[in-house]
């Protein structure tokens, strides 16, 4: 029996003319996982919300939806929003207590959720004192407790580092695997996901444009154009820039392992894998940045949050030269923050000394874009510092142009997706002229379409002469941008390397490409660069 | 921090003894009476949270002591022993002495306060209160888990602020618009994820039927017998209080100091319960080593 | 039942300083803690009924985020020693959300911020003096008498002049005896600085705020449906 059925479902906001949905089509068995892709604005979240009835939107629909669940189990994109009460075991058992369920039995319920998560060590703790991917897994448990037969999750994984982001999607296929609960997830990072799921379903407009096997789906969506194929991970895209007639489309990898495979099939077919790097188009090479000189220079610079605590940076050093993109990496709590917050001059280091070129102004885009977002409607907040900072309406206008923000100019920044929030901080930002832009984490969040605006902003800027400095923990974007890259771990600087340099001469910390190509041609760091000899 | 073992016992029983500890200090203005108050307060505060923390303590009651004994002695009162005359007002011995036994009174109500604060966390006053209060409770729950939220957010923002406009703190003025404004972006950024927090309490199911209430604690026989004890001590000492001790009187001579001064033991093994338990583990660790 | 409860209600609140002037004058024995028992026991009423009405999940927050920014902003302002923007917040919650939702914010902001900063006897008073000061608000604005800046300024004021009169008469009431004109001028002028400071902060606050609140609030209000 199938777990869902939609048939030709539509759905048009209350007071909106156009139709959020149109004519969709939707079976899913028991026991399946399927993934929901698409642009950001395709109607994805809508479709969730729709299935879930307690907290559907308000509107009009049209066409069927059959549900064979009693219980559908909902978690959304923010860990920290989802969350009710202050202590994890309180957490736990709010779901539980709604469905009236007798003390005893909530005991129950609550040890086995526990232990099948492991769990058990938070229990005691405030949720405040998890981290963002323990933040989510708790809601995820939160909801599995609730026993569901459908669980639905709507880009869960967009906040999360990719360690923590695996390890959410690690406890879906558990749940999946163990207890045969039905999923449906929209999702845009897929390297982890897309090999363990049943099938992949592509929505584009509101409309579900193609829905098949991972596989079919990946060889289906290597013919689209460029942004939206972005979204498939490396090892896919390499085999569509690759594969040759007579290759099937059930072929197609999708993770690195499978890509391996891939690889050595065609090495056994006498075919040698040669790195064909295109120039970085305004890519700077190593000498030429030195030669223009240096923009910031940080030396030895020592830091803690308190007289009791560790210390956070040690011996951190990093020299940055005027026009370039500077990438530094580093897991979690490796200190890539509080570095940033140290250069941009929020806090102030105890040992070392940081230096900025005379007369260079610095200006810093936070993680989260809503911290600088203070005013009523896009418009004001651009203005908000123009007598401060002496720039006009002009200028104003020029930036609503230029970032494609015109059409929302008078809407609240709370009422803007995540890149358009990113991008009004971004505008707000630019307007103070600032030479030297320290980005903290810019791709949290955004899809590949918002990410490859970004990169484009990040190309124009470099073009312009200025010089960002960026830290994150996305591999695969920093591969992409960067011209030279830096590794932060165990609070100090590791290494410094030329861009591509870097990754091809990492082992772990590096792009999936790299990783697939390891031994066939070891220089390859993004799709772009493997070629056959 | 250390683990105080009679936070161990059920909430119920923990309220039951600091109501009783503060409300019979507020009781009793007997100078015997108030000064075991404050010095099992002491002792216990002590125990949980340091002599530091005590010591800090008892400078800040002092004030509290010195603002009562000065106010109450500008009453004149009906006292018969003048000390000296205050622009034609007399201040009397008395009246100064009933201001130090209720500031002392006070002093030592803050001071078992603190205990209760130390002892009786957030989340055991909700364990308790929530039988009565369900909704409310869970309310106050939810402003616990927001609190820590909000600072980490206003830190978030005043960083970004700084980081944008180069951190020029400007004067006090300036300084207060800035606060200001950070809390009314607190408050709109909050109340906005708030609505998924709504969102997710109903896909939770939340108002959908008649609701459960999970209890992390519960009453065990060792809880049971605590309370009863206590109870029958706070009965006795509470007769010493009431019906003996209040026999003491300031105006217009100091009277009846000896008045309820045999249920004073009582008194002090009722506020005492606590230290002794803990003393009791203390002995249990020593003879393990 | 309804209509009874909303008659009973300010007849509740008004009990409580009525029962503290009586305790004062008559020079009652343990007023300290009868007077502190039967604050607490006043608002039990208010919280019942809140129980009662079963309110759905977006309805509850509003009162909590407003706690909870108030309870905050005590550390917020902490270079501003006797600068809490509790009651003003408090005052706007009233105005925005009613007398309810504007009583429970004063409530679980007095509670929640003594179980974060420290209990203390207060803890009951501030829980009424705020829990009233939201409930005035919502009852003057559902009259429309709070449209006006100036009187938003003005009830602001006076509020925090209340709760300044209702913490020293409770101090007067338990730890001074027996109660005279000068002891009760020498405590209240004791007392009388930190209040006018309170309700001209309360004031500045509620000033610089008020319009924007209301704006943002009711953006949220009409996005939300709430």
């Amino acid at each position: 029996m199938d777990a869902l059925e939609v048939k030709q479902f539509g759905f048009t906001y209350a007071g909106a003319g156009e139709p959020a949905l149109e004519g969709l089509d939707l079976n899913l068995g028991t026991g399946e996982l399927a993934l929901l892709c698409g642009p950001a604005g395709c109607g994805k979240t809508t479709l969730l919300r729709c299935l879930k009835q307690e907290i559907s939107p308000v509107g009009e629909r049209t066409g069927a939806i059959s549900l064979h669940a009693t219980h559908i189990g909902y978690v959304a994109q923010s860990p920290e929003n989802q969350l009710v009460m202050d202590t994890v075991r309180h957490e736990l058992a709010f779901g539980l207590e709604n469905l009236g369920l007798l003390p005893q039995v909530i005991r129950r319920r609550m040890a086995e959720t526990v232990n099948f998560f492991g769990i058990g060590p938070w229990l005691g703790k405030k949720v405040n004192e998890l981290s963002g991917g323990q933040k989510q897994i708790l809601n995820l448990a939160a909801v599995t407790a609730m026993q569901p037969e459908l669980l639905l999750l709507d880009e869960p994984t967009a906040q999360l580092d990719p360690i923590a982001a695996g390890e959410f999607l690690q406890a879906v296929e558990k749940i999946r695997r163990e207890l045969g609960i039905t999923v449906l997830m929209s999702e845009h990072r897929l390297e982890e996901i897309l090999s363990g799921a049943d099938r992949v379903i592509w929505m584009e407009k509101g409309v579900i444009k193609m829905q098949g096997r991972p596989g079919e789906w990946a060889a289906w969506m290597e013919k689209q154009p460029l942004p939206m194929r972005g979204i498939l991970p490396a090892p896919a895209r390499i085999w569509g820039r690759l594969s040759e007639t007579g290759d099937s489309e059930t072929t197609c990898p999708l993770s690195v392992a499978q890509g391996r495979i891939w690889a050595a099939e065609k090495a056994n077919r006498n075919k040698t894998f040669a790195c064909r790097r295109p120039d970085s188009a305004g890519g700077i090479s190593g000498r030429d940045s030195e030669a223009r000189g240096t923009v910031l220079k940080a030396g030895t610079v020592w830091f803690r949050y308190g007289r009791q605590e560790d210390f956070v940076l040690r011996e951190a050093s990093l020299e940055i030269f005027r026009g370039e993109i500077h990438v530094v990496l580093g897991g979690n709590g490796s200190g890539k923050t509080t570095f940033l917050n140290l250069l941009a001059g929020v806090r102030k280091p105890q040992r070392g000394k940081i230096r900025i070129q005379e007369g260079l102004r610095p200006a810093m885009l936070t993680q989260n874009p809503k911290a600088m977002l203070t005013a009523d409607s896009v418009q004001e907040e651009l203005e908000e510092l123009s007598e401060r900072f002496g720039y006009g309406e002009k200028e104003v206008d020029d930036m609503l142009e230029r970032f494609r923000l015109r059409d929302v100019s008078g809407r609240h920044p709370y009422d803007l997706s995540g890149g358009e929030q990113q991008k009004t901080a971004l505008a707000k930002l630019l307007l103070l002229r600032p030479d030297l832009l320290l980005m903290d984490e810019p791709t949290k969040g955004l899809d590949v379409f918002a990410k490859r605006e970004l990169k484009t902003v990040l190309e124009e800027l470099r073009r312009e002469g200025k010089t960002v400095l960026m830290v994150t923990h996305d591999l695969e974007f920093a591969a992409e941008v960067a011209d030279r890259c830096s590794m932060l771990a165990d609070g100090e600087i590791v290494c410094t390397d030329q861009g591509k340099e870097f990754f091809a001469s990492n082992l772990f910390y590096t792009t999936q490409t790299n990783r697939m190509m390891r031994g066939f041609a070891d220089r390859c760091v993004v799709p772009e660069d493997v070629a056959y000899e | 921090m250390k683990k105080n073992c009679f936070s161990a016992y059920h909430p119920a029983v923990v309220f039951l003894y600091f109501a009783g500890a503060a409300g019979l200090c507020m009781c009793s203005l007997h100078p015997y009476y108030v000064l075991v108050s404050y010095l099992c307060g002491a002792v216990l505060l002590g125990i949980s949270c340091g002599l530091r923390r005590v010591f800090r303590q008892v400078l800040a009651t002092l004030a509290v002591v010195a603002v009562t004994a000065a106010v109450n002695g500008l009453t004149g009162g009906l006292g018969l022993t003048v000390l000296f005359y205050l622009g034609g007002t007399p201040v009397t011995w008395e009246s100064v002495f009933y201001g130090l036994c209720s500031g002392g009174m006070l002093a030592a109500v803050l001071q078992w306060f603190a205990c209760y604060q130390r002892i009786m966390t957030g989340d055991k006053f909700l364990e308790l209160f929530g039988r009565g209060f369900p909704t409310v409770s869970m309310m106050l729950s939810m402003v616990f888990r927001y609190i820590p939220d909000m600072l980490g957010k206003g830190r978030e923002i005043r960083a970004a602020q700084k980081a944008l406009t180069g951190g020029k703190s400007g004067g006090k003025r300036e300084q207060m618009k800035e606060g200001v404004r950070l809390a009314s972006v607190l408050m709109n950024w909050s109340m906005e994820n708030s609505m998924e927090t709504a969102d997710s309490m109903q896909a939770r199911e939340y108002g959908k039927g008649p609701r459960s209430r999970y209890i992390h604690e519960r009453m065990s026989r060792g809880d049971y017998r605590a309370a009863l004890i206590l109870a029958a001590l706070l009965i006795v000492s509470a007769f010493g209080v009431f019906g003996k001790a209040s026999e003491f009187v300031f105006y217009p001579f100091l009277g009846g100091m000896e008045a309820g001064i045999c249920f004073l033991p009582v008194y002090g093994l009722y506020l005492l319960i606590p230290a002794l338990l803990e003393g009791k583990e203390l002995i249990w660790w020593m003879r393990l080593r | 039942m309804n209509k009874i409860l909303n008659c009973l209600e300010p007849v509740i609140l008004l009990a409580v300083p009525a029962v503290l002037i009586l305790c004062t004058v008559m020079g009652t024995e343990y007023t300290a803690v009868l007077t502190l028992f039967v604050a607490a026991l006043s608002m039990v009423p208010f919280f019942l009924r809140f129980e009662r009405r079963k309110p759905r999940a977006r309805e509850m927050m509003p009162p909590v985020i407003l706690a909870a920014v108030a309870a905050a902003g005590r550390v917020l302002f902490a270079a501003f020693p006797s600068v809490k923007p509790v009651t003003a917040i408090v005052i706007i919650g009233g105005c925005c959300f009613g007398r309810q939702s504007g009583f429970l914010t004063g409530a679980l902001a007095a509670l929640a911020s003594n179980l974060f900063f420290g209990q203390g006897p207060w803890t009951p008073w501030q829980m009424y003096s705020w829990g009233v000061t939201g409930y005035l608000a919502g009852l003057l604005s559902d009259r429309g008498m709070l449209e006006r800046t100036w009187q938003m300024l003005g009830f602001g004021f006076c509020a925090a002049l209340l709760y300044g009169w209702i913490m020293d008469t409770w101090y007067i009431a338990g730890f001074v005896s027996p109660f005279t004109w000068t002891g009760a001028l020498a405590a209240y002028g004791a007392g009388l600085p930190f209040s006018l400071l309170h309700g001209l902060a309360t004031t500045g606050f509620l000033a610089l705020t008020t319009g924007p609140w209301k704006k943002k609030i009711r953006r949220i209000q009409s996005k939300y449906g709430i």
